[in-house]
């Protein structure tokens, strides 16, 4: 009986160390994040810097507290990243089912030039889009921040590589039952692309939340800045920083993300797909 | 009469099904455009324009305030260019490296994550995601500490273990060693949870059957898990590829390009030009070539894998 | 599901349309109320303290002029230089004051000409470091005012020399200072200078200044391949092959190489105080400040700088007159020069200021010496460079050659003159 239980835990054994190592390397500098929001910015930058928690939490906070109005920051990161992933799931889950399970006239050509300016660096399109938000009237606006995010490929691309693997047979059949093509959409094939969902979801909350060039470029006043933007005035001079409460803000600004990472990761779980496919 | 009458009345229902096939035919027809009109419309309006503007801003040399036309000279002196040149080879070097690592990494740990017996699964998912979130600032310190000569972590190990210590940031390979180290220590669990959310695509029974057939651990990896999650790869590969090619932060913050321009990429560089040196015209040169760049090499992955269709 | 997805995107689409109202907040229309005065609103960008102590000076200046607001936004250095970029670049959105590096003055004074408002006849540049007004002037034309400085000596661990027998008043000359590094090597294990030979060139820089050179002649065109370049370089390379110099790959890891002992001294400007005393405060009493040393015993050397800001006005504003004399009155006014560098160690440029007592003091951290006179000197002495819009571009060039010369062991005379062609190159 023992023999035979310590056999098949071999590979589980293997599976459980090669997990443990990783997620120790991937967790240490999270963990040096959360210590050295309680430590002093001499303690982090000394040779042999703390590594435990220490006794500045106090200090930093206030020190954070002075510089940085944490409601309203919070505020406009959330208006702006929950806008634009639910905006984001809605519209790549959609152009990305139609490049992935219809056949069209411009289909390749369309694809193509939607792939491509995945590739430009937004760097050298800041200026025109600039230009073109003070135009409108549109500087310093949530909707400047949001809309032209959501003209990227990566959700389009994300759902189509997904949605390929979606039998084609299924979706004919309940055009045969008399659905409509878009409830085919919602009632058929999404419910089955909750894992690539969450992983989109995931993607465009972080994306978002982190975003920091356009926001700093198109956002104006101090009321209006998200998290990124606001911490970079934590930075100041290369040779005055104080990593204790920038590192404290940091923590601030990753809690979210990691709540949000928790919900969306239910969908994993969900698994719906390999149901579908027994019939 | 009544055959007549039968006869009109399979007709007439025979043209109404006609009808309403042709009806969902159109329907089927439009379908996709109506599915991508939310798209296209943001991408008319928000990408076209700048996408143009600062294509036309390639061709222009930016002096004494104003923007200048100047043909092909940006572009010519971008060959002429030494920086630009190692900058392009240093993120070859990177590409190289990185986009087989990371494809071969992220799947392995998206299967082991995803292994039926395994407890605290949520706990080690966030744990592989957490490297995407962290802040940046921590990131560089603690590489820094890490990669330190005289006082860091890994050379402290490496003389422990009896081995010489490198000069890790200081020196041409031990500084591109730290940044591919870092951006796989970053991006991999990222890249996992997509390869996790394509794992959940395949069904169940075609492992259960394989188990049946008494098949290894290895078999089924290659035999199932790889071939169903084709798309994933293929698209974890481009985008990796794109993401590398465009990296910036790794040697902006962690090595700022040196020591000699070793470790320094097209992203950062580009970045140096347009918002150090104010060469804008040359800034948007260097970009475009970068898209032709990155847009032959996805072309090629993708018509090499077929897009990741498995028709 | 539908219609609750449905019902978040209306909720989104109100709240993103109410904000829109938010939009920029425009200057005031007129520029002068019945008195004669100065009024308007005033948007000022800057970073740290620099931020704070402009924001002090406002309320002083609203005392005088009460309808004159100010709207103040904070960034770091970066994201101020980022902004300017794209904002410049367009026309639109630009600030009413920005502070900017003295260094990178030029760059924009070439590269965006007309674009910011002149001082020329407000400034009475006799009152100022000549390498301040410099730095402020393009074209014969004073485009900003010339605030905080970085006069340089060089900072030493005192506890260090005197655990070596080394006497700082016995430094001279470089080579004294090497054969100093020998010692103290010798004798306590730390290096002497750290001199981030892999990422900087600021070693060499100063040594270039001290010999009234710079990386571009008075026309701007690159000189590195002079005889002064050489002869520092060659320095540089001398100091570096007798192993007594301290790679750091950062600033971080220099803060990090401080506090355990790594080096015995930092070449720097005088902004430097501050940062030894955040980042080591456990050392008081441990640092003291001399010149830099120079290259021959007899001659008078010149000073050196690095670092340091100015405050411009770019010409879009609204508001230029109240931007510009609320400049002068923060730039000009002795008190204010005293509190900035007492509150936020803002070293300033302007000489009244710097004649006052509060820069006789001598400073507990450096052992109760009196430091100040030192820089002072070094300030007035520092030779007018021309930094050129090119300046950023010739630094990452300059940083790489001191790479190649020292970490790859590369001849300096042709690697000096392979700079010289890339920088005639590209700097049309």
């Amino acid at each position: 009986m023992m023999d035979k239980r310590k056999k098949i835990n071999i590979s589980h054994v293997i599976t459980y160390v090669v997990l443990i190592v990783a997620a120790f390397v991937f967790l240490f500098p999270f963990y040096f994040m959360f210590v050295s929001a309680t430590n002093s910015n001499a303690d982090i930058l000394s040779a042999a810097p703390k590594l435990f928690f220490g006794t500045h939490l106090s200090e930093n906070l206030k020190n954070l507290n002075e510089r940085l109005d944490l409601g309203r920051i919070l505020l406009n990161s959330g208006i702006l990243t929950v806008t634009y992933t639910v905006l984001a799931m809605l519209i790549h889950a959609m152009s990305g089912y139609a490049m992935a399970k219809y056949e069209f006239k411009g289909k390749g050509i369309i694809f193509g030039i939607i792939m491509l300016t995945m590739m430009i660096p937004g760097q050298v399109m800041y200026v025109p889009l600039f230009k073109l938000m003070n135009n409108i009237g549109w500087a310093n606006t949530y909707q400047a921040v949001i809309l032209p995010g959501l003209a990227g490929a990566f959700g389009m691309f994300l759902m189509r590589q997904n949605m390929l693997s979606f039998p084609t047979s299924l979706i004919e059949a309940a055009r045969i039952d008399g659905y409509g093509e878009f409830a085919i959409f919602i009632k058929v094939v999404m419910p089955s692309m909750k894992p690539a969902l969450g992983a989109m979801g995931i993607y465009m909350f972080m994306s978002m939340w982190n975003n920091f060039m356009w926001p700093l470029i198109i956002l104006g006043t101090k009321s209006m800045y998200n998290f990124p933007v606001a911490l970079s005035m934590l930075e100041g001079v290369a040779w005055r920083k104080d990593y204790g409460v920038i590192m404290l803000a940091t923590v601030f600004a990753v809690l979210p993300i990691l709540i949000i990472f928790l919900v969306f990761q239910k969908q994993f779980v969900a698994g719906v797909m390999g149901g579908a496919v027994k019939e | 009469m009544s055959g007549m009458s039968v006869d009109k009345d399979m007709r007439s229902s025979l043209g109404e099904r006609r009808v309403r096939e042709m009806k969902k035919m159109m329907k089927k027809k439009n379908a996709p455009y109506f599915f991508l009109a939310p798209m296209l419309v943001l991408f008319a309006v928000f990408m076209i324009y700048p996408i143009i503007d600062s294509l036309i801003l390639s061709f222009q040399d930016f002096t004494e305030g104003n923007y200048v036309f100047c043909g092909l000279q940006n572009y010519i002196t971008m060959f002429h260019d030494p920086v630009f040149w190692k900058s392009l080879k240093n993120t070859f070097i990177y590409l190289a490296v990185q986009v087989p690592v990371m494809v071969v990494l992220s799947l392995l740990l998206g299967v082991l994550v995803e292994q039926a017996f395994l407890k605290f699964r949520s706990g080690f998912r966030m744990s592989i995601f957490l490297p995407s979130v962290t802040a940046l600032v921590a990131y560089a310190i603690v590489f820094k500490l890490l990669f330190n000569t005289d006082f860091g972590l890994v050379n402290h190990a490496l003389t422990a273990l009896g081995f010489d210590g490198v000069d890790w940031l200081n020196t041409v390979w031990g500084a591109r060693s730290a940044i591919i180290i870092g951006i796989t220590w970053r991006w991999t669990g990222y890249n996992t949870i997509i390869m996790i959310a394509g794992l959940k695509n395949i069904p169940m029974e075609l492992y259960e059957s394989a188990e049946i057939d008494g098949a290894s651990f290895f078999q089924k990896f290659v035999y199932i898990t790889v071939p169903m999650v084709k798309s994933i790869i293929v698209f974890v590969s481009i985008t990796s590829t794109i993401g590398t090619l465009q990296l910036f932060d790794e040697s902006f913050i962690l090595t700022n390009g040196g020591p000699n321009n070793a470790t320094i990429t097209i992203g950062h560089y580009l970045y140096n030009t347009g918002f150090s040196y104010y060469k804008f015209g040359y800034a948007a040169a260097i970009s475009y070539a970068l898209v032709v760049i990155i847009g032959v090499l996805s072309f090629v992955q993708f018509r090499i894998t077929k897009g990741g269709e498995n028709e | 599901m539908k219609r609750n997805l449905l019902s978040i995107i209306l909720a989104a689409a109100v709240t993103v349309s109410l904000c829109a109202c938010n939009g920029n907040g425009g200057s005031s229309e007129k520029k002068e109320n019945g008195d004669g005065g100065l009024s308007g609103e005033i948007t000022v960008w800057s970073w740290d303290v620099a931020l704070a102590h402009l924001e002090e000076q406002a309320e002083k200046f609203r005392e005088l002029h009460p309808d004159v607001e100010f709207n103040f936004e904070e960034m770091g250095v970066d994201q101020v230089y980022q902004k300017m970029t794209t904002c410049l670049q367009s026309g639109i959105g630009l600030p009413d004051i920005v502070s900017l590096e003295g260094e990178q003055m030029a760059k924009f004074g070439t590269k965006f000409p007309g674009k910011f408002a002149e001082f020329t006849d407000m400034i009475n540049t006799d009152d100022f470091f000549p390498i301040k007004v410099a730095e402020c002037t393009v074209d014969g034309k004073v485009i900003a005012y010339p605030w905080d400085s970085g006069p340089c000596g060089m900072f030493y661990r005192s506890d260090l020399f005197e655990k070596a027998g080394v006497k700082a008043e016995d430094i001279v000359t470089w080579d004294d200072f090497i054969e100093a590094g020998k010692t103290i090597k010798d004798k306590t294990g730390s290096d002497i200078l750290c001199m981030a030979e892999s990422r900087n060139d600021l070693v060499y820089r100063l040594m270039l200044m001290e010999l009234g050179g710079f990386y571009f002649d008075e026309e701007g065109n690159p000189q590195v391949n002079s005889e002064e370049s050489v002869r520092a370089m060659e320095m540089c390379k001398k100091m570096f092959d007798e192993g007594i110099t301290f790679n750091n790959s950062s600033w971080d890891d220099m803060i990090a190489g401080m506090s355990a002992d790594k080096f015995a001294c930092i070449p720097e400007a005088v902004w430097m105080v501050g940062s030894i005393k955040d980042a080591v405060p456990d050392q008081e009493g441990k640092w003291a400040v001399m010149p830099l040393p120079r290259f021959d015993a007899d001659q008078e050397p010149l000073g050196a700088s690095n670092g340091g800001s100015a405050l411009a006005v770019p010409s879009a504003s609204e508001n230029v007159e109240a931007a510009q004399e609320f400049v002068k009155f923060c730039m000009e006014d002795v008190d204010a020069n005293i509190e900035g560098f007492q509150n936020y160690g803002l070293y300033p440029s302007y000489l009244p200021a710097l004649e006052s007592e509060a820069f006789e003091e001598g400073d507990e951290f450096f052992g109760g010496q009196k430091i100040f006179e030192l820089f002072t000197e070094a300030g007035k002495n520092a030779p007018q460079v021309n930094y050129t819009e090119n300046f950023a571009e010739a630094l990452e060039m300059s940083k790489n050659s001191v790479a190649k010369i020292l970490l790859e062991d590369e001849d300096v005379a042709e690697v000096l003159d392979a700079e010289q062609k890339e920088m005639e190159a590209k700097f049309k």
